[in-house]
């Protein structure tokens, strides 16, 4: 599910009424989601060179994402506002709640998105591996026998 | 018998006008600024415990990218309510004004 259907789903969701003012904030999650297909680029293209252990990297990604979501989560359209705005000033402040947390819901989607992403492109390298060994060996041998080669002195 | 706002259509309580948007403000922009970026923090650490290099290096300054978008447009957000709410409370204002023509 690509993450413009998320957005568009979330966007359905609090229905097309969400204002105008969040439309920049709206505009930064959307432009994100040209990053995928491109978020792991950096590390499947190195052959995920520098990366000790994939499964902390995994963990720590996956509880960023959680912890973001808990906050979120928190988020309430508090019956206190009704105490203090009455018609379309109250009809705004509880879209400006609900609409802020669907984008912050939405960032945490495309966050776990890229998390599975991380896990394809590592299936991949892992099922790569042999191939990736040989050629390694095969470098290897080629700078022993030129080096036997060179005369000193 | 003092006239409070339950149970009006319309209108505003003018007294708890100001904390009520400073209480939004705080409990959405500034908790969603905060998680975001102290979260970031948190994972920078541990990225860089289990990843070294360039990539490593680019991965995260992209995703601390990303947040500040993220929270450049909720403070745009917050202004744009704001400012609605002006043009809002002005509207109020004025049919206050000339609901009732003085004799």
């Amino acid at each position: 599910m690509g993450i413009q259907s998320v957005i568009g789903d979330v966007k359905s969701t609090v229905g097309q009424r969400i204002s105008s003012f969040l439309d920049a904030a709206w505009g930064a999650v959307s432009g994100l989601a040209g990053n995928i297909g491109t978020f792991v680029a950096n590390i499947w293209s190195g052959g995920f060179a520098g990366v000790s252990n994939f499964d902390a990297l995994k963990t720590a990604v996956t509880t960023y994402a959680n912890n973001v979501q808990e906050i979120v989560d928190t988020y309430d359209t508090s019956a206190d506002l009704e105490q203090t705005f009455k018609g379309q000033a109250g009809t705004a402040m509880t879209e400006f709640i609900t609409s802020t947390k669907s984008l912050l819901d939405a960032y945490v989607k495309l966050v776990e998105k890229w998390n599975t992403e991380l896990d394809d492109a590592y299936e991949k390298y892992k099922s790569g591996d042999t191939s990736l060994s040989e050629a390694v060996s095969s470098d290897a041998e080629d700078v022993a026998q030129a080096a036997s080669k060179v005369e000193i002195g | 018998m003092a006239l409070g706002i339950e149970g009006a259509t319309i209108g505003y309580d003018e007294g708890n006008m100001v904390s009520t948007l400073n209480h939004v403000h705080n409990d959405c922009v500034v908790t969603a600024k905060t998680a975001l970026r102290n979260n970031l923090s948190t994972l920078r650490s541990e990225v860089h415990a289990c990843w070294v290099g360039q990539s490593a290096n680019n991965f995260m300054d992209n995703m601390e990218h990303d947040v500040e978008e993220i929270c450049k447009g909720l403070d745009a957000a917050y202004e744009g309510l704001v400012a609605e709410f002006q043009k809002v409370l002005a509207g109020l204002a004025e049919i206050d004004q000339e609901l009732i023509e003085k004799r």
